[in-house]
C-alpha cells in the first residue's frame, strides 16, 4: 500500500509536462482583414468580417515524463505542430492548461531564428542570449559546439550561404549543449545526412539518459520508429492513440496509406 | 502589467544581445560603417540648410543650428517609430517560434535609434563652435530633455509595432502621416515668421514641447518653461503607460495574426 503511494508520487514528480483537456483555437483571417485598406472597404460596402474559427487541437490530456522520447505523428493539419508550440510555450490554450518546466529548448524552424546574416559562431551567441544561457557559459560551450556541428570553416561565415542540412546541423548542435528539460524537435533532424542523423541520435540518447524529455515530429516514419519509444497519433487535432510507437505508425501506416 | 516591466528587467542580457546584433548589422554591414551614420545627417542637413536658408535669407550657419536642433529629436520619434512597426511583423518567427518577451523587439528598435540621436547631438555639439553657436548653460538641461523624449519613442514603438501586426499597411500610413507633420511642425520653419491667429494655434502640435525641449537649450540658451517640460513628461508618460498597456494585452493575440 505504502510502495503504491510511493510509486506514485514518484510518477508524479517525473512528470515534466501535462496538458488538462487542452485546446488550441485559431482564427482564420483573410489578407483585407489584416489592413486598414481592407477594412475601410469592408466597412463601405457592409460586408461582414469573416469570422472562420477553427480548433487545432481539442480536448488533450497528456503527460510527458523524464527521459521519454515521444513521436507525434498524424497527416498535415492534425495539430502536432500546434501541440509542439503549446509545449514549447509560444502559444497558450484557449482552453484547459498545461504545465511546462521553464527550461525548454524549441527547435522549431531553426532557419527562421537563425539571423541570415551573421555567422554561425554569432548564431549561436544570439541564441544563447534568446534561451537564457550566460554567454560566459556559452562561450566555453563554443569548441564543443563548432566540433560537433562539423561545419568546419563555414562556422564563421553568415548562415545565409549555409545548406538546409548545415543549418539543421548549427541548430542542434547549440540547442543540445546546455542540457535542456524538454527538447522540442519539428521536421529537423531528418534534414542532416545519415552520418549527423547517427550523430544526433546518440546525443539525444545521451540527454534522455540524463533526463530530459524528448518529443519530436516528423513525417519520416522510419526515423521515428527508430527513434522513439511512445508514439502518439493526431487527428483533426485530437489524439487518436497514444502507446508504443511501433504500433502507432503500424496504425498510422494502415490509417493513412 | 506587471509581467510585462518584470520581464523587461529579467531580459536585460537579451536586450543588450539584441541591440548589439542591431547595431553591427547596420553599422559593420557597409563598407563606410561608423562613418555612414555621420555622414547621411549631415548631408540631409547641410542640403535642406542651403536650400531653406536661401529661401529665406537666414544666416546658413544659424540656420543649420536650428535645422539641426529640431532634427535629432524628430528623426528619433520617426526612425523608432517606423523601424518598430517592422519588429513584430517583420521577425514573426520570433513570436511564434520562440518563448521570449516580445517587447524587446519594438524596444530594441528605439533603443538602436536613441543611439543614432546621440551621435547626431555630438556631431551637434562638435559643429556648434565652427557655425559660431556658442555653448549655453541651458544646455545642461539636455539630460531631461533627452530622456522625456526617449520614453515618447519608447511608447510610441511599442504602439506601432502592435498596429503593424493587426494592420500590415499601417507602417505606410504612419511614414505619410509623419511626413506632413514633419512640415507642418516647427523644424525648417521658425514660429516667429507664423503671422496672426497661426502663432497661437502651432502650439497645439503635440511635437512642438519636445521641439522645444533642444531648440530653446540649444540655440536660445534659454529654459524651456516649466508648462513645456510639464506637457513634454505627461505626454511621454501617457504614450509609455498606452503603449505597455495596450502590449499586455494584446500580446496573446500576436501568435494568431503573425
Amino acid at each position: 500500500m505504502r510502495q503504491a503511494a510511493a510509486r506514485q508520487a514518484q510518477a508524479a514528480a517525473e512528470t515534466l509536462v501535462q496538458t488538462v483537456a487542452a485546446g488550441v483555437k485559431y482564427r482564420l483571417l483573410t489578407d483585407a482583414g489584416l489592413t486598414v485598406r481592407g477594412r475601410l472597404t469592408r466597412m463601405i460596402q457592409r460586408t461582414p468580417a469573416s469570422r472562420h474559427e477553427f480548433w487545432a487541437l481539442r480536448e488533450v490530456d497528456l503527460k510527458f515524463g523524464r527521459g521519454e522520447v515521444v513521436g507525434l505523428v498524424g497527416p498535415n493539419g492534425s495539430g502536432k505542430s500546434t501541440l509542439l508550440r503549446l509545449v514549447a510555450g509560444v502559444i497558450e490554450p484557449s482552453e484547459g492548461s498545461i504545465q511546462r518546466p521553464a527550461r525548454i529548448s524549441a527547435l522549431l524552424e531553426p532557419t527562421g531564428v537563425l539571423n541570415a546574416s551573421l555567422s554561425g559562431r554569432r548564431n549561436a551567441f544570439l541564441y544563447a542570449a534568446l534561451a537564457g544561457i550566460p554567454r560566459a557559459e556559452m562561450a566555453a560551450a563554443m569548441p564543443a559546439i563548432e566540433e560537433f556541428a562539423e561545419l568546419g570553416a563555414f562556422f564563421d561565415v553568415p548562415v545565409r550561404t549555409y545548406s538546409s542540412g548545415m543549418l539543421a546541423r548549427l541548430a542542434f548542435s547549440f540547442a543540445t549543449q546546455f542540457r535542456p528539460d524538454v527538447l522540442l524537435v519539428d521536421e529537423l533532424l531528418s534534414v542532416g545526412d545519415e552520418h549527423f542523423q547517427k550523430k544526433s541520435y546518440f546525443r539525444m540518447l545521451k540527454l534522455i539518459g540524463k533526463g530530459s524529455l524528448v518529443i519530436v515530429v516528423s513525417h519520416n516514419l522510419g526515423f521515428v520508429e527508430s527513434t522513439c519509444t511512445r508514439g502518439i497519433l493526431l487527428s483533426g487535432g485530437r489524439v487518436e492513440a497514444d502507446g508504443n510507437v511501433g504500433q502507432i505508425v503500424s496504425a498510422y501506416r494502415k490509417r493513412y496509406s | 502589467m506587471a509581467r510585462f516591466w518584470k520581464e523587461l528587467g529579467e531580459s536585460r542580457e537579451l536586450f543588450a544581445e539584441l541591440l548589439r546584433v542591431q547595431m553591427e548589422q547596420r553599422y559593420s554591414g557597409s563598407a563606410l560603417g561608423l562613418l555612414w551614420a555621420l555622414l547621411m545627417p549631415m548631408l540631409t542637413i547641410l542640403s535642406f540648410s542651403i536650400i531653406f536658408a536661401g529661401l529665406s535669407g537666414w544666416n546658413l550657419a544659424d540656420y543649420g543650428v536650428y535645422f539641426f536642433c529640431g532634427y535629432v529629436p524628430w528623426t528619433f520619434f520617426q526612425a523608432s517609430s517606423l523601424n518598430a512597426a517592422e519588429s513584430l511583423a517583420g521577425n514573426s518567427l520570433y513570436v511564434t517560434r520562440l518563448r521570449m518577451p516580445s517587447q524587446l523587439l519594438p524596444l530594441v528598435q528605439a533603443a538602436a535609434s536613441g543611439i543614432d540621436a546621440l551621435i547626431h547631438l555630438a556631431i551637434l555639439f562638435a559643429i556648434m563652435p565652427v557655425l559660431g553657436a556658442p555653448y549655453h548653460p541651458a544646455m545642461l538641461w539636455l539630460p531631461a530633455s533627452i530622456l522625456i523624449t526617449a520614453a515618447a519613442g519608447a511608447g510610441a514603438s511599442l504602439l506601432a509595432a502592435q498596429a503593424t501586426v493587426f494592420f500590415r499597411d499601417f507602417r505606410y500610413l504612419l511614414s505619410s502621416v509623419l511626413f506632413l507633420w514633419f512640415f507642418f511642425s516647427p523644424i525648417l520653419w521658425r514660429p516667429e515668421s507664423l503671422q496672426g491667429p497661426m502663432r497661437e494655434i502651432y502650439r497645439l502640435n503635440p511635437a512642438v514641447p519636445f521641439l522645444e525641449l533642444f531648440q530653446l537649450p540649444i540655440r536660445e540658451g534659454a529654459v524651456p518653461a516649466a508648462e513645456t517640460w510639464i506637457v513634454a513628461s505627461a505626454a511621454a508618460a501617457a504614450l509609455c503607460l498606452a503603449g505597455s498597456v495596450s502590449f499586455s494585452v494584446n500580446r496573446r493575440r500576436f501568435y494568431y495574426y503573425l
